[in-house]
């Protein structure tokens, strides 16, 4: 792993770690402002750390800079990078002008664009959709970016209070920000990159609940000794950490293939993979936590809960696996051929510039 | 992030990739016709010819030093000749264990005779080595081990009993894990290993028929069995740390969620002309999870050929593989419409009904669950 990266997760960890409190987390879930800690994502570079330098980037490459998602999920950031970082990578790819600020992005109906250059749609659950500066939209063969304000945007509940949104759209797409979307950028693959953001943002939540469990165990005594000492409580952390573990390895294998295009099929096997991990990991840590880690105050459940809600977007287990399936058997000859071949298995070096 | 749940990208390995081709097309010819029922005995199918063969063209200790017979190639190189035979069902028990954990500990402890003496003729798939860890009274607790090898003029006198040894009655030799001094009240302490000579007279196998009718392991008593000093492997009371060694060998492998290729290929096969939407999602979930602990398993080769410790990651991976092997005769069944009196299934039938018998064995040997799920908690900082 590189220096660059090294040096950047520490300090996005020092960033995203730095609200002891959860503050940003909590204010994120009851419709606050997250504005403070994304000036300081902005100070760090992170919103463009996908693109190439030439891009506007820092020369991370794909499979460094989507570590960043993760680690700012693995502290509890409640913020839209991935989103962003996404948003920017499709804009960059369709020539229009990248942004700093909070940004999100949403695949709408091929004629929500019309000739005259109008769009006019209606857009569901898109994250962010009422904080983000920036809406990057897909519509048939066009990309757009819209700003905020140029479109109404009506929060909408999500059972785990995640900030989301029902946008409805009516407005002439201005010069400069409409372009040709790149036939590389179909809708599958865009859905394919935001499953694996989420599947990134899945598997560091898991790492931080591995912790959450493993000090709450090795601090809470029962029966005259500290939980963890239980051989029933060791059985099942082990089983959580195995469970993290797979989730944390679908992703980077994903993540080490992300190049000039999406892995579709290897992010496919990290939004799946994520999200089967998500029961086991989410029920056996509020299993040794107990009743502390069933109320609103432990952070616990800032953690568990968005998982819940990340599990469903962008494609749950049932549609990525069937993909996968699909592939699997119209790729021909053996599965074993077809597992071991490109699509699936080859990575580039982690350490090799986008 | 917690470096227990992190594994290492591996880069893409030309030389692997070439060999891949290499290796896959000599298995396709040396198994042409070989049934998926057989091949479902994956690593515990034996057979000295084709071992003999791959020894032939150097797919055996790979990445040993070359004045031992090996042939210097990198962990990942050898990470693809043991997952494609493998994934193939190739019969490689006969040199499987030598390759896997005799063979490392004999460079790693052995004298430099020994390394002269026996690791060419490994690599060459002509010598062929069993596991003597359990004993009747020593399962899970290793360190209650009661074989004792008492130390007489020019070397041991050996008396105990060892169980469920895998290929004991093929092999030449056992690496045997056993007491040199003290009483079993010491436990770790006072233990070491001796690479046994399996003709020496005072030494009986008894073969054991497995639950699927096959006869694998064995048991093998010695009486008063004289074994030569020169058998010592490492130093004398040092077998407790050489055999943690031995089995964090015996454990880096993809045998664990590789051996049951031969019945997802057959139901991939079954289900591939009408595949409905069960069927899609179901082998859809098998192939993200099998791509999954590829990418474990090769970062744990990665990590070995770096010289860190991949214990806990290796563990993890096999705890996961076993879950998922177990789970695979169930999946079938729920896709696959299928009934003994139905001529068409019945292969499939006997193929699931051969993998469903040894399952149980999946989480057992090498290490059971609920050990395995220990050394994961020792990790955590839990124990
Ligand atoms: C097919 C096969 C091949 C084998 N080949 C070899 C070989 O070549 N060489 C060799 O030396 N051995 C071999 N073994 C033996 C294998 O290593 C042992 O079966 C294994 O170590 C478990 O020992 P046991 O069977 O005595 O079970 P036990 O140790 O008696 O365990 C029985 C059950 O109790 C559980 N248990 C035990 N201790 C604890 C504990 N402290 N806490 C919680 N649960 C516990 C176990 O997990 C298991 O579920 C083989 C076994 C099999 C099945």
């Amino acid at each position: 792993m590189s220096e660059t990266l090294d040096l950047l997760t520490d300090a996005a960890a020092r960033l995203f770690g730095s609200d002891s409190e959860d503050k940003t987390a909590r204010a994120a879930r009851d419709g606050g402002n997250v504005a403070a800690i994304w000036e300081q994502v902005v100070d760090m570079g992170l919103p463009l750390a996908l693109l190439s330098e030439e891009e506007g980037g820092f020369g991370l490459s794909a499979y460094e800079a989507l570590q960043l998602i993760r680690i700012s999920a693995r502290n509890g950031a409640a913020v839209p990078l991935g989103e962003t970082m996404v948003a920017n990578w499709i804009m960059a790819r369709a020539g229009l002008s990248v942004m700093e600020g909070m940004a999100t992005l949403a695949v709408l109906p091929a004629e929500a664009i019309g000739e005259d250059g109008r769009l006019s749609a209606t857009g569901h659950w898109v994250p962010w959709g009422r904080d983000a500066e920036t809406l990057v939209v897909l519509a048939g063969d066009r990309v757009a970016s819209l700003a905020k304000g140029s479109f109404e945007a009506k929060a909408v509940q999500d059972g785990n209070r995640l900030p989301r949104a029902d946008l409805s759209i009516d407005t002439v797409l201005e010069d400069g920000s409409v372009a040709a979307r790149p036939a590389s950028l179909d809708d599958v693959t865009v859905r394919a990159a935001m499953a694996l953001v989420r599947a990134l943002e899945m598997a560091g939540a898991m790492a931080a609940i591995l912790e959450i469990a493993v000090d709450y165990v090795n601090q809470r005594t029962q029966f005259g000794r500290p939980l963890g000492k239980f051989q029933a409580i060791q059985q099942q952390l082990a089983v959580l950490a195995d469970e993290a573990a797979a989730a944390n390895a679908a992703c980077d294998l994903a993540a080490s293939q992300w190049g000039a295009t999406v892995p579709v099929l290897s992010a496919a096997v990290a939004k799946a993979r994520a999200g089967e991990a998500s029961a086991p990991v989410t029920a056996i840590a509020h299993q040794v936590l107990g009743a502390i880690g069933f109320t609103e105050e432990h952070r616990l459940q800032l953690f568990t809960r968005a998982i819940w809600t990340w599990r469903n977007e962008y494609g749950s287990e049932r549609e990525w696996n069937r993909m996968l399936g699909q592939a699997a058997f119209g790729a021909g000859g053996t599965l074993w051929s077809w597992l071991t071949g490109p699509a699936l298995s080859r990575t580039k070096n982690a350490g090799e510039a986008a | 992030m917690n470096a227990l749940v992190t594994y290492p990208a591996t880069p893409e390995n030309e030389k692997a990739e070439a060999l891949r081709k290499e290796i896959r097309a000599f298995l396709e010819a040396e198994l042409a016709g070989v049934s998926p029922v057989i091949r479902a005995r994956s690593w515990t199918g034996y057979d000295a010819e084709f071992s003999r063969k791959l020894g032939e063209r150097g797919f055996i200790g790979m990445t040993w030093p070359k004045k031992y017979g090996g042939h210097e190639r990198s962990n990942a190189e050898r990470y693809v000749v043991i997952e494609e035979c493998l994934a193939a069902g190739a019969p490689v028990a006969a040199h499987w264990i030598a390759d896997r954990q005799s063979g490392p500990l004999l460079l790693r402890y052995g004298t430099e005779g020994q390394k002269q003496e026996f690791l060419p003729r490994i690599a060459a798939g002509e010598f062929y080595t069993c596991i003597g860890m359990s004993e009747p009274d020593a399962g899970s607790d290793l360190a209650a081990v009661r074989t004792r090898a008492e130390p007489v003029e020019g070397g041991y006198r050996v008396n105990g009993t060892k169980l469920w040894t895998t290929n004991a009655h093929n092999a030449h030799a056992m690496l045997l894990f056993c007491r040199t001094s003290g009483t079993p009240a010491d436990r770790q302490k006072g233990t070491s290993q001796l690479l046994v000579d399996l003709s020496l007279p005072g030494i009986e196998i008894r073969p054991i028929t497995d639950i699927a009718g096959d006869r694998h392991f064995n048991e093998v008593t010695f009486q008063d069995a004289f074994v030569p000093a020169d058998a010592l492997v490492g130093e004398e009371g040092n077998g407790w740390e050489q055999v943690m060694n031995e089995l964090a060998y015996e454990r880096s492998g993809p045998e664990r969620f590789l051996s049951s290729m031969a019945l997802i290929e057959g139901l991939a096969d079954l289900l591939r002309t009408s595949a409905g939407e069960a069927a899609e999602i179901a082998i859809g979930r098998l192939v993200s999870h099998i791509a999954t602990l590829r990418f474990m398993s090769r970062g744990v080769a990665a990590m070995l050929e770096n010289g860190e410790n991949a214990n806990p990651h290796a563990t993890i991976v096999k705890d996961l593989g076993a879950v998922l092997e177990q789970s695979i005769p169930d999946v079938a069944r729920s896709l696959v419409d299928m009934s003994p009196d139905d001529v068409t299934t019945r292969d499939f039938l006997s193929l699931l009904a051969y993998t469903e018998a040894i399952t149980p064995a999946f989480s057992l040997r090498g290490g059971t669950r609920e050990i395995l799920r220990g050394i994961i908690a020792r990790g955590l900082g839990l124990r």
